[in-house]
């Protein structure tokens, strides 16, 4: 084992620890408790960064997507650009692959209670997700790697047919009445994942693209090819950040819930803090 | 107090603010890491660190906005006695203080806005002192804070703190424009790209710290546990 692999198998068995971790607690500690930890505080704290780090970075891998589009830099500096591109957008990869098995822990605390075989599948996701992003960004250019990134590629259309279907049949049978708002994440979620592929294979041209560009330099041909290729590619990811915005919204929000009903109807905070009382909301 | 829909606003306000802070500062921070990278060309280098600079207005301005935000949710939560006046007061300043930021990052080639860079500097040091100095008196009983709200009072003096290690990163990354300088001039050398290096690698030490306390003070607004 060499010392990428240590420290990919250290990532690993954290990550897998960190939920674990945070699926027990959430199960058994409560969501009311202040001045003290609670594990949902926990892996939500976990489900914001996710959002910080997904969110955020892109930001990041959209300014430099200009200067891959900018004919008139340097054939170095677009492909350095791009290169800039791929390193910051391992972030947002990382995030997405998380963010269903801690968005399912948090469900569990909010009412919404899954079955032994549901956790089968709902912890180990996000591990092995996040295996396959790692392996199919470190590997890059290897078989291995061309073999990993088809099976995370295959992995997010799985999501996205199985999360609505999912959703649909809980909604039908009222499981999601305590909390409809999370059925409205989950879908948004999926169309996230969707919107991801889409915009993903325009990007996956404009890599080509950007290798023929270090290879054979700039033409107008290429240009043209590369300009459009970032073009084509940023509805799908405004549309990626809107839902990423209205889904934080709903995740605060909590439409449906009895949080949000008791909010609507002016839940009120009382003298207690000036007599050293705890809140009672988050 | 009432717990109205206001407060759901600015916290998901707050919420975003986290986002475009330390998220989009990770886009920052590879970026000038990258420009460390000798093997590049010096152009290529020189856009690595413009890019930086340009993503970096936008943690920035995060950063300023986490002050009227924060003072918008403890009023919110009846954790802080501010009045309207004062209220207007915290805007004003923090908008006055975006802008002389904002004026001098932009204009940073420019030697009036190297001293206007320099001024904000000092607004910078001067917010996380007095923050600071906010938190311990309200701990003590004696400030706008409400006493019992500990959690809140611990995020003050944080968010004080972080301004200070701000400081501390501009501090350090600020030889940076010169060690380019000399690279553009005398080209790449062993000393140069050694002081390039030093430079990166002092610099890490506030930024990671900075990160780190941004990440602390957000555990503990989630979990309020002090």
């Amino acid at each position: 084992m060499n010392n990428k692999q240590r420290k990919a198998f250290f990532a690993f068995v954290f990550t897998g620890l960190l939920l674990w971790f945070g699926y027990a607690q959430a199960l058994t500690l409560s969501i009311e408790s202040d001045y003290v930890i609670t594990s949902y505080e926990v892996v939500l704290v976990l489900h914001e960064l996710l959002l910080v780090f997904w969110l955020g970075p892109d930001i990041g891998v959209f300014i430099w997507s200009n200067k891959v589009a900018n004919a008139e830099l340097s054939d170095e500096v677009r492909t350095t650009a791009a290169g800039m591109m791929h390193t910051i957008d391992l972030f947002p990869r990382i995030c997405i692959s998380l963010m269903l098995t801690v968005g399912g822990i948090l469900t569990e605390v909010v009412g919404l209670e899954h079955a032994w075989w549901q956790w089968i599948a709902i912890l180990p996701l996000g591990p092995v997700w996040l295996t396959l992003v790692l392996i199919a960004y470190f590997k890059e250019g290897t078989s291995v790697g061309e073999t990993v990134a088809k099976l995370d590629k295959w992995l997010r259309w799985i999501v996205v047919i199985s999360v609505p279907i999912s959703v649909t049949y809980a909604t039908s049978i009222g499981r999601m009445d305590s909390a409809p708002w999370v059925s409205a994440k989950l879908l948004i979620f999926a169309a996230i994942v969707l919107l991801g592929l889409l915009a993903r294979r325009h990007l996956d041209a404009m890599q080509d693209d950007i290798k023929k560009l270090g290879s054979t330099g700039s033409s107008d041909a290429l240009n043209e090819k590369l300009i459009g290729s970032v073009k084509s590619a940023r509805p799908y990811i405004f549309a990626i950040w809107a839902g990423l915005a209205i889904a934080s919204w709903l995740g605060i929000e909590q439409p449906g819930s009895a949080q949000s009903e008791m909010r609507s109807a002016a839940v009120t905070v009382t003298g207690d803090l000036a007599e050293g009382g705890k809140q009672s909301w988050k | 107090m009432e717990m109205t829909e206001s407060f759901v606003f600015w916290k998901y306000l707050h919420l975003m603010m986290f986002v475009g802070w330390v998220g989009a500062d990770m886009g920052v921070f590879l970026s000038c890491k990258k420009a460390c990278d000798s093997t590049l060309s010096f152009d290529a280098r020189m856009t690595l660190l413009h890019v930086a600079l340009r993503i970096e207005l936008i943690p920035r301005t995060m950063w300023k906005a986490a002050l009227p935000l924060g003072v918008m949710l403890s009023r919110e939560m009846g954790l802080l006695d501010i009045t309207n006046t004062e209220l207007a007061l915290v805007w004003a300043f923090s908008i006055v203080w975006w802008a002389i930021s904002m004026t001098g990052a932009i204009y940073y080639d420019k030697p009036w806005g190297q001293k206007v860079a320099h001024f904000a500097n000092w607004i910078i040091g001067a917010v996380g002192i007095g923050l600071i100095a906010i938190a311990i008196t309200s701990a003590m009983g004696q400030g706008p804070f409400d006493v019992s709200g500990t959690w809140l009072i611990w995020k003050v003096g944080l968010y004080g703190l972080i301004n200070l290690t701000c400081l501390g990163i501009v501090v350090a990354f600020d030889p940076m424009a010169g060690a380019f300088m000399r690279l553009a001039m005398e080209g790449s050398t062993p000393e140069i790209e050694g002081l390039v290096k030093r430079i990166f690698n002092i610099s890490v030490y506030p930024i990671w710290s900075t990160y780190f306390l941004v990440v602390v003070v957000a555990f503990i607004a989630t979990t309020k546990f002090i």
